[in-house]
C-alpha cells in the first residue's frame, strides 16, 4: 500500500490504463501540461504519452462528448473530462439523447467504451454553477453506469474498471476530496461496479451514502459511538448498478436507515434508495426512513450560507440519534 | 460529367430511394408503419452523387430524414423495411425505427433524431480514423436547419482545428420543418458562415447528380489527402411535408410546381443520352428496382414481431455489468 491523494490515485489509474491499452486517450478542456487539468488530475500525462493521447479541446462540451462518442463507436476508448459537473449541462443532448442510447437504438451494434469524468460537489464556496451534485440526472437515464468514489483507493479501482468496461460510465469525482489522502493498492487494483463497501459495521442504524457523504458519515459515526450508538455505513461506490442487497441486508440487521446525500433533497438519488427500502425492506424498519440532504436551494457562496444548506456532520448525528431514539413507529410489527 | 457506368449506378440509387420512400408513404397510409417518418423524395441526387465517391470502409452519419443517405451508402432496403415496420430482421432489432437505422458493418453510423447531433459524432469518427492511421473519410449529412445549431458550430471549429477527414453535406430542402431560411438565418448564404471557420465550402445544385458527384468527389479527395474538412451546400427540395403528419401548407403551390420541374430523376433521364445511356436501360433499372422493393416489403411483412425480451436487451452490453444487474436489466 502507498499513501496517495484522491487526485493522484485517479492520475495513477489513467496512467496504468493508458499503458495497458493504446486505444485509451483523454479528451477535455485544459488537460495538457503544464496545467494538467483544472484539478491537476491529468498532470504529467501529456508529457509522458504525448499530445495525441491527451487532447485539449475548445470550450464546447456538447461537441466534446459527441466527438468522444464518435471515437467510442469506431474503435477507441475515450476518457472525457468535463471540468465541472455543472458544465455537463452544456452537453445534455449528447449525454442524454446520444451516448446512453446508442447501443440500444442500434439494436446492440456497438460497444460504447466511454468514460466521462465529472468533478462535482460543494463545500468550496464555488456558488451555484460550480458545485452541484447532479448524479440523479444521470441515474435517471437508462444506459449510463454511475460511479461516485469516496476515497483514493476506490477512485483508482473504480476508474480502472470504468475504462475497461464496454458501457458508458459517468464518473463523479468530488472536488473537495482531491487532496484527501488514503492508502491505495499499487498496480492492478480493480473495484467492481455494483458492489457496495461496508465502511463500518454497527447494529443500531444503517447509513447509506456515496462520494464525500461517506466521509461525513464516518465522522458522525465516531461521535455517535461515544454515545454508544453503533452505525453501519454502506458506501454505494456505484449508483448504477446499485448494490440493493447490501442496502437491504444492512437495514435488515439494524432496522433503521438514514440516507445521506449532498444534492438537494427533492428528487435526489436518496429518494430512490428510500423507495427501494420502503418497497422491499419495509418489514425490517423499526422507524421511518430519514434523509440528510442538501436543502432545496441553489448553492450560496458565503461559507456560512453554504454550510447552512449542505449536509453537516451534526445533521447526520441528529438524524441517527432521532432514528435510534424513536420508538418503533409501526408498533410491534417487528 | 459522370462516366456511363457511374451514371447508371447513380440512377439506380436514386430510383431505389424514390421507390423506397413512396412505398413507405403508402405503407404508412395503410397504418403499417408505426410512428412517423420523414421522407426525402426529390432529394435523391444528393446522397446518390456523394456515395459514388465513397468506399465501403468510409463512414457516414445522417439525420432524421436519413433513408436516402443510408440506402446510398449500401444499407439494404429489406432490413430497413423490417426495421420501420417494427419486425425482426430490422437493422436495430425494431428498437430504432426510421430515425436510427444503422449498419456499422458498412460504415453507416446511423440516422439521428436530434438536429445537429450527428455533427460532433461525425467529427469523433473522423478523429478516430486519423488516430488509427486509416485513410477513411467521414460524411456528415445535415439538414439546412442545423446551420443554426450549436453542435454544428462547435463541430465546424473542431473539424478545422484538428484537420479532420470530414465532409459536411448540407441537404438544403429550403425549410427547417416549416421555417424558411430567411427567417432563421441571419446570413442565408451559409457559405459565408462556413468559410468563416476556415472550412472549404462549395455550393452545388443538389438536384443535378452529375454536379453533386463532382463536387463531392473533390471534397472527399481533399479529406482523404489529409487536407481537412469541406462543406457542400446542396440546394434541393422535399416533395412532401416535414413528416407524414405534415402536408406542407406553408409552401405555395407555385413553389412546389417549380421544384417538381426539377425532379432529379427527370433531370437524370434528360441527361441519359449525354451519358450514352438509353431510355430502355433506365426503364430496365426502374423495373428491377420496383421488383426489389415489392419483394422487400413482402419479406419484411412476413417477419415476425420481436419477442418482448428484446425491449430489455442492449441497454448495457458488458458481461461484468450485466452480472452486477443480476444477469439482466429489469
Amino acid at each position: 500500500m502507498t499513501m496517495l491523494r484522491y487526485r493522484a490515485a485517479l492520475n495513477e489509474a489513467l496512467r496504468e490504463e493508458m499503458d495497458r491499452d493504446p486505444r485509451v486517450f483523454l479528451i477535455g478542456e485544459d488537460l495538457r501540461d503544464p496545467w494538467g487539468g483544472t484539478f491537476r488530475v491529468t498532470q504529467g500525462l501529456s508529457t509522458v504519452y504525448g499530445e495525441d493521447r491527451v487532447l485539449n479541446t475548445p470550450i464546447a462540451e456538447n461537441g466534446i462528448v459527441g466527438v468522444a462518442l464518435g471515437c467510442a463507436i469506431t474503435g477507441l476508448r475515450p476518457v472525457v473530462e468535463l471540468m465541472h459537473m455543472d458544465f455537463a449541462m452544456m452537453a445534455m443532448d449528447q449525454l442524454v439523447n446520444q451516448v446512453p442510447k446508442y447501443r440500444y437504438m442500434t439494436g446492440g451494434q456497438a460497444d460504447i467504451p466511454l468514460v466521462v469524468r465529472m468533478p462535482a460537489g460543494g463545500y468550496k464556496s464555488s456558488a451555484a454553477q460550480h458545485g452541484q451534485c447532479l448524479e440523479a440526472l444521470f441515474t435517471h437515464v437508462p444506459g449510463w453506469l454511475v460511479a461516485a468514489p469516496s476515497n483514493p483507493a476506490d477512485a483508482k479501482g473504480l476508474l480502472k474498471t470504468a475504462i475497461r468496461l464496454d458501457d458508458p460510465v459517468l464518473f463523479m469525482e468530488h472536488k473537495h476530496m482531491y487532496m484527501l489522502q488514503g492508502e491505495v493498492p499499487p498496480g492492478e487494483h480493480l473495484v467492481p461496479f455494483g458492489k457496495a463497501d461496508i465502511k463500518r459495521t454497527g447494529s443500531d442504524c444503517t447509513i447509506v451514502a456515496w462520494s464525500k457523504m461517506v466521509n461525513l458519515s464516518l465522522e458522525a459515526a465516531e461521535l455517535l459511538a461515544r454515545a454508544s450508538i453503533e452505525v453501519e455505513i454502506v458506501d454505494l461506490r456505484t449508483l448504477v448498478p446499485l448494490d440493493e442487497q447490501a442496502i437491504l441486508g444492512s437495514v435488515q440487521k439494524t432496522g433503521r436507515l438514514v440516507i445521506v446525500q449532498e444534492a438537494p433533497e427533492r428528487s435526489g438519488f436518496g429518494a430512490e434508495v428510500a423507495a427501494i427500502v420502503a418497497d422491499r425492506g419495509f418489514r425490517y424498519l423499526k422507524t421511518n426512513i430519514r434523509r440528510v440532504a442538501g436543502r432545496n436551494v441553489p448553492l450560496p457562496m458565503a461559507p456560512v450560507l453554504e454550510n447552512a444548506v449542505l449536509p453537516q456532520v451534526d445533521w447526520i448525528v441528529k438524524a441517527v440519534g432521532d432514528a435510534v431514539a424513536t420508538a418503533p413507529a409501526i408498533g410491534g410489527i417487528r | 460529367m459522370l462516366a456511363r457506368s457511374e451514371f447508371l449506378k447513380a440512377y439506380e440509387t436514386m430510383r431505389l430511394i424514390r421507390e423506397f420512400e413512396e412505398a413507405l408513404l403508402r405503407l404508412h397510409g395503410q397504418a403499417k408503419v408505426p410512428g412517423f417518418v420523414h421522407l426525402s423524395v426529390w432529394q435523391e441526387a444528393v446522397p446518390a452523387g456523394v456515395s459514388l465517391n465513397l468506399r465501403r470502409d468510409d463512414l457516414m452519419i445522417s439525420t432524421h430524414r436519413g433513408h436516402g443517405d443510408l440506402i446510398a451508402k449500401g444499407v439494404a432496403v429489406e432490413g430497413m423495411f423490417a426495421e420501420l415496420l417494427g419486425r425482426q430482421g430490422g437493422y436495430c432489432r425494431a428498437k430504432g425505427g426510421s430515425m436510427h437505422v444503422t449498419d456499422l458493418t458498412i460504415g453507416a453510423l446511423g440516422a439521428n433524431g436530434i438536429v445537429g447531433a450527428c455533427m460532433p459524432i461525425a467529427a469523433g469518427a473522423a478523429l478516430s480514423m486519423k488516430k488509427q492511421g486509416r485513410d477513411a473519410v467521414v460524411v456528415a449529412y445535415v439538414g439546412d436547419g442545423a446551420i443554426a445549431n450549436g453542435e454544428t458550430h462547435e463541430t465546424l471549429n473542431m473539424a478545422v482545428l484538428w484537420c479532420l477527414p470530414l465532409v459536411f453535406v448540407r441537404t438544403d430542402n429550403q425549410y427547417a420543418e416549416s421555417t424558411p431560411a430567411r427567417t432563421y438565418c441571419g446570413i442565408p448564404d451559409v457559405i459565408r458562415y462556413v468559410e468563416g471557420y476556415g472550412v472549404c465550402a462549395e455550393a452545388v445544385d443538389g438536384n443535378d447528380v452529375d454536379a453533386v458527384a463532382e463536387a463531392a468527389g473533390r471534397a472527399i479527395a481533399h479529406a482523404r489527402s489529409g487536407a481537412g474538412p469541406s462543406f457542400l451546400q446542396c440546394s434541393t427540395y422535399r416533395k412532401y411535408g416535414h413528416n407524414t403528419a405534415d402536408v406542407g401548407a406553408y409552401r405555395t403551390a407555385d413553389e412546389v410546381e417549380t421544384w417538381r420541374a426539377r425532379d432529379p430523376l427527370d433531370r437524370a433521364r434528360g441527361a441519359a443520352a449525354a451519358h450514352s445511356v438509353t431510355a430502355g436501360e433506365l426503364e430496365a433499372i426502374d423495373a428491377t428496382v420496383a421488383e426489389r422493393i415489392e419483394h422487400a416489403i413482402q419479406w419484411a411483412e412476413e417477419q415476425p414481431e420481436p419477442p418482448l425480451d428484446w425491449a430489455f436487451e442492449d441497454v448495457y452490453g458488458d458481461s461484468a455489468v450485466l452480472q452486477a444487474f443480476g444477469g439482466r436489466v429489469r
